[in-house]
């Protein structure tokens, strides 16, 4: 009876809770009809934001997540390839793990995977407990919402009414969630455009965001557009930068309020990263009062910059030997991370790629 | 083959302790080899061949009443309860003969698989698995079951390995474009086309640029985790690092550009690029072009040519740019409109893509027409007609004042 008791009132709470996530952030319970999943990034109470880029869409679904201790958390998951690939009852060539996060709430971890290598793979969103359990997380029955990207690509109609197929996607690299607005970089399959798009969530019914076309400057004066990689977002004095890393590796900002439709944007260059690595997650943490920018890289391991004259520096307007802009670090031990987000004020969840190209989920301490 | 997977302890289980309960196991095309049972529990698959996960079931029969009531009031979500009983694993690395050892590193083998998503339930005296996902062809399933009784736990496992899908005709390149052999020092991208859909995820491996020594340029692509496909799957975007193309960042002064003017190269695609179906392509692929100076000019819509057919025909409206631009955006972004209405027809790409002409779909009536073109449009290096690849000012960003469309009005006479 005792026992019954508290079931009941654990199902009280959770309807409530639910109840008030739906209400809050105008979602409606469903199935999202995800074609695909990449990009993920966590908004207020659990909310989970997924890239869905083969409908230039994304999701915004309630994981209903919200307690649990990220401090304490331990992550240790060899081969994670195979441990999803066996759960899905499938090989691990034939499963691709396409992002990774962590929900600053709860601690737990957060992946996206594709089930199948072709365009017809099956989208599937896994969640890891902190004692390293697997379980899915239902698409089926859940309170979403959903975002359309402006100006998704249109079939023109030319030929004898019919409908030619139209190749052009727009891929979508990172998302995150800065004061009230998720944003979203990516590129096209086909022109050379820059857009960074601004979705102010809850979303509105037809919400589409407003997308700013972003550029960059360089040493002996030119400037391009180039798409972004990774961002993160990162407060200079009582402002809200976007610190983001363009395809071609200048690490710029800009401050999130001159982000403005219509607006063409330059961002200021505060660190060249070099070559032969792009960059593929990153995030601001703190160690004994100063903030770093940590950077998960194809090939150089993970560099953590300083941050210290971030706020001053005026952009890399001159040539200068070797790095130039804020200093940073490389730590060479951390080679081979194909996923890194922040765990807890002391540890980095990173998925890590062996000799034997096995990617192994590890915690790690902050450099 | 049997007896080897009989006779293999299962890390997963606890040791196999006896044989005699009806232990099978089933290879794709051959009959099922049953060893006598002193048990009348079955394991079968129902539906193997259906492509719908719902209608794919592992069976068990002849389970004991008491391990079905039991069963019976467990929760559907409950799987550790049932796992105690049933579990369904995958079959991987070097116990599968159907697994390329190339896939599985050494660490695959030490993980122990883990039990299958998917739901349980009793049914007509029987335990169901239903899984979540289809089964993959060409995978080997291995199906656990766990009898107590009062003196020993009894563990019969049959495997199901499911016939691999039959052989296609293997995928083909169809395309690469640019189609010309001759290519600016800052061309921006390849689009490899392919006659059926591809696998993701192996893209950057299988793609390679070698110069006229035959030795390969090192890190000349973006490599994107999303690699950039068409919804069918059957064109990549290969972009060149842009890092090296442009001018002032560091990886071109540390490593100058990818393409050099005045130097051969070829891209050359690997014939182990995988198509959908995980088969490799027909043939390596290889496109070999020399490199001219780069192009910093963007498209003039003013400097082409267009030749209009005359009125009551259905000649074609041939437009020739003067050099080539880029086959995607081609395919997209030139309308014919006269007035506000567009102009059914079709267009055709030709002379390496420096061409594109226009059939209506009726006879041309005599009148004011315009070729609309989107702004967007870009040449080979990325130059579009709204603006250039890189800006030569430094601090001067203005106000985007390009139009996106620009209207090229011609007569039909």
């Amino acid at each position: 009876m005792f026992r019954k008791t508290m079931l009941l009132t654990v199902a009280a709470i959770c309807c409530a809770y639910t109840v008030q996530a739906e209400s809050k952030y105008g979602l409606e319970t469903g199935s999202p009809g995800l074609k695909s999943a990449g990009a993920l990034a966590f908004g207020p109470d659990g909310i989970l934001f997924v890239a869905d880029a083969k409908q230039a869409t994304v999701f915004a679904l309630d994981t209903e997540d919200t307690t649990g201790d990220p401090s304490g958390a331990k992550f240790e998951i060899k081969n994670l390839g195979k441990a999803v690939a066996d759960m899905l009852g499938t090989e691990a060539r034939d499963v691709s793990i396409n992002d990774l996060a962590v929900n600053p709430q709860s601690g737990n971890v957060y992946l996206s995977v594709s089930r199948g290598r072709g365009p017809d793979a099956t989208p599937v969103l896994l969640r890891i407990d902190a004692a390293n359990r697997l379980s899915e997380v239902s698409l089926k029955k859940v309170a979403f919402s959903k975002a359309t990207l402006p100006n998704p690509p249109a079939d023109a109609v030319t030929g004898e009414g019919r409908r030619r197929s139209n190749k052009r996607t727009q891929s979508i690299t990172d998302l995150g969630f800065v004061d009230g607005q998720l944003f979203v970089a990516g590129l096209s399959n086909e022109e050379f455009a820059s857009k960074l798009t601004a979705i102010p969530f809850p979303f509105k019914a037809a919400a589409g965001g407003t997308s700013v076309e972003i550029y960059h400057g360089a040493h002996g004066g030119f400037e391009t557009r180039s798409p972004v990689r990774t961002f993160t977002s990162y407060k200079i004095g009582n402002e809200n930068h976007l610190l983001a890393a363009y395809t071609c590796t200048p690490l710029v900002k800009f401050k999130v309020a001159d982000l403005q439709a219509g607006k063409k944007l330059k961002g200021t260059t505060i660190a060249e990263l070099g070559n032969r690595n792009n960059p593929l997650d990153m995030f601001v943490y703190q160690q004994d009062g100063k903030d770093y920018l940590l950077i998960a890289n194809t090939s150089r391991g993970v560099m953590k910059v300083t941050t210290d004259e971030i706020g001053e520096i005026e952009g890399i307007t001159s040539r200068i030997a070797g790095t130039a802009g804020l200093k940073y670090e490389t730590i060479e031990a951390l080679k081979g991370v194909t996923q890194l987000d922040r765990l807890n004020a002391t540890h980095a969840i990173a998925l890590v790629v062996d000799e034997s190209g096995a990617a192994n989920l590890s915690t790690i301490a902050l450099p | 083959m049997f007896s080897h997977h009989l006779l293999r302890p299962l890390a997963s289980i606890g040791l196999l302790l006896t044989l005699g309960l009806g232990v099978a196991t089933e290879l794709a095309g051959q009959d099922t080899r049953t060893a006598s049972g002193e048990s009348s529990v079955t394991i079968r698959l129902d539906g193997e061949r259906s492509p719908r996960a719902e209608e794919q079931r592992f069976i068990v029969t002849g389970l004991p009443q008491s391990t079905l009531r039991r069963l019976s009031a467990v929760g559907a979500d409950n799987s550790e309860a049932w796992h105690a009983t049933m579990s369904v694993t995958v079959v991987t690395d070097a116990e599968s003969p159907n697994t390329e050892a190339a896939d599985a590193g050494p660490a695959a083998a030490r993980v122990a698989a883990r039990p299958m998503l998917g739901d349980y339930f009793v049914e007509e005296g029987a335990v169901v698995f239903v899984p979540r996902y289809p089964l993959r062809r060409g995978t080997t399933y291995r199906v656990a079951v766990i009898t107590k009784n009062a003196e020993q736990a009894l563990t019969l496992v049959r495997e199901f390995s499911l016939a691999a899908a039959p052989k296609q005709p293997a995928t083909r390149i169809v395309a690469v474009f640019p189609t010309a052999s001759l290519l600016p020092e800052n061309q921006l991208k390849f689009y490899l086309h392919f006659s059926s859909p591809m696998s993701r995820g192996e893209a950057y491996d299988r793609v390679k640029l070698l110069d006229d020594q035959g030795d390969e340029v090192d890190f000349p692509f973006l490599e994107l985790g999303e690699e950039l496909w068409d919804p069918a799957g059957t064109r990549f975007t290969l972009f060149f690092d842009p890092g090296r193309i442009k001018r002032g960042l560091k990886p071109r002064e540390l490593f100058g550009p990818s393409l050099i003017e005045g130097r051969s190269y070829t891209l050359v695609v690997d014939r182990a690029w995988r198509d959908a179906r995980g088969q490799p392509l027909h043939a390596a692929h290889y496109k070999r072009f020399k490199v001219a100076a780069p192009d910093d000019v963007q498209p003039a819509p003013s400097n082409w040519q267009i030749v209009a057919p005359a009125a009551e025909s259905r000649q074609p409206l041939v437009v020739s740019f003067g050099e080539p631009l880029d086959h995607a955006m081609l395919q997209r972004v030139l309308t014919v409109q006269q007035g506000k209405d567009t102009v059914p027809g079709k267009m055709v790409i030709s002379k390496q893509e420096s061409q594109w002409s226009f059939q209506p779909a009726d006879d041309w009536a005599a009148g004011e027409y315009s070729l609309v073109v989107d702004a967007a449009l870009e040449d080979l290096a990325g130059n579009s007609i709204g603006q250039p690849f890189e800006v030569d000012v430094f601090n001067q960003v203005d106000r985007v004042s390009t139009p996106a469309a620009v209207p090229i009005p011609f007569v039909i006479r």
